[in-house]
C-alpha cells in the first residue's frame, strides 16, 4: 500500500512539474509572438539591436527575423513533447489511482 | 468553470474542498491581477518618459546617465526624437517618439483589456466562493440542530 502511494505521490510531483514546464514554454510563446507581430509592423530601414549580455548589438532584419521564428518553432516542439509527456503522466497517475482503489477495498 | 455542480448535493468535507480550490483560484487571478497594473503602471511611466524627453525644451538636455547605481557618468541628449524600445525576448527597436508612444499605448489597453477580463472572472469566482461558504454554513447549522433534537429526544 505504501509502496503505491509513495508512486502515486511521485507521478503526481512528476506531473506537477511538467505543467509547470508547460506554463513557462506558454509564456515563452507568447512573448515571442508579440515579437514576430512587432517586427511585422517596422520599416524595412528601422534598425533592430539585439541585447546580448549588457550591450545592445545591431543585427540585420532578416536575421532577427530568423531568429524569432526558429525559436517559436523550437518552442512549440517542445509544447508538443510536454503535451504528450503530460498525457503519458495523466494516464500513469489514473492507472496508480486504479490500483490504489482497488487495494483499499 | 463551464460544468455547473449543485452544491446541496455536496457533503462538507467536499465542500470545504471545493471552497479550498476556489479560494486558490481566486488567490491566483488576484496576483495576475496585480501583475498586469504594475505592467500597466510601468508602460504608462514609459510613455509620459517619452514625452517628457522629446519636448522642445528638452533639445540637447544634460543629463546623469545612471552606469551602476551608485555611479553616475553626465551626458547630454544627442537625439531627442529617437527611443530604443525593449520588444521582448532582448531585442530592441528604434522608434521615435510617436511610434514609441503608440507602442507602449497599445500595450497599456492590452493590458487594459486582459485586466477586465481577469476583474470579471474574480467577481465570478468570488461570487461562487461566497455561495459555497453559506452552504456549508447552512449545513453546519442544520447538522447541529439535528444533533440538538437527537439530544432532547434520547434525554426524554
Amino acid at each position: 500500500m505504501s509502496d503505491l502511494g509513495a508512486q502515486y505521490q511521485k507521478v503526481q510531483g512528476d506531473l506537477e512539474d511538467l505543467i509547470m514546464n508547460r506554463q513557462k514554454l506558454e509564456t515563452q510563446l507568447q512573448e515571442n509572438k508579440i515579437v514576430t507581430e512587432e517586427f511585422e509592423t517596422l520599416q524595412d530601414d528601422t534598425p533592430i539591436y539585439k541585447l546580448t549580455g549588457n550591450v545592445l548589438l545591431p543585427v540585420e532584419q532578416d536575421e532577427a527575423r530568423g531568429n524569432v521564428n526558429k525559436r517559436l518553432e523550437f518552442i512549440n516542439n517542445e509544447i508538443d513533447r510536454c503535451e504528450k509527456n503530460i498525457k503519458d503522466k495523466q494516464g500513469e497517475l489514473d492507472k496508480l489511482r486504479g490500483a490504489l482503489m482497488n487495494q483499499t477495498k | 468553470m463551464s460544468q455547473k455542480i449543485d452544491l446541496t448535493q455536496l457533503n462538507p468535507e467536499q465542500l470545504n474542498a471545493v471552497k479550498q480550490q476556489f479560494d486558490q483560484e481566486l488567490n491566483h487571478f488576484t496576483q495576475s491581477l496585480q501583475a498586469l497594473i504594475v505592467a500597466k503602471n510601468k508602460f504608462a511611466e514609459c510613455v509620459s518618459d517619452i514625452k517628457t524627453v522629446s519636448d522642445d525644451a528638452n533639445r540637447n538636455q544634460s543629463l546623469l546617465i545612471p552606469a551602476s547605481s551608485s555611479l553616475y557618468i553626465s551626458g547630454h541628449i544627442k537625439d531627442n526624437t529617437k527611443f530604443m524600445v525593449d520588444i521582448g525576448t532582448g531585442y530592441y527597436v528604434e522608434k521615435d517618439s510617436k511610434d514609441a508612444i503608440a507602442f507602449y499605448e497599445k500595450k497599456i489597453e492590452k493590458l487594459n483589456n486582459e485586466s477586465t477580463q481577469i476583474q470579471n472572472i474574480i467577481k465570478d469566482k468570488s461570487q461562487s466562493s461566497l455561495a459555497i461558504e453559506s452552504q456549508i454554513r447552512q449545513l453546519a447549522v442544520q447538522q447541529h440542530e439535528a444533533a440538538k433534537k437527537e439530544a432532547t429526544t434520547t434525554s426524554k
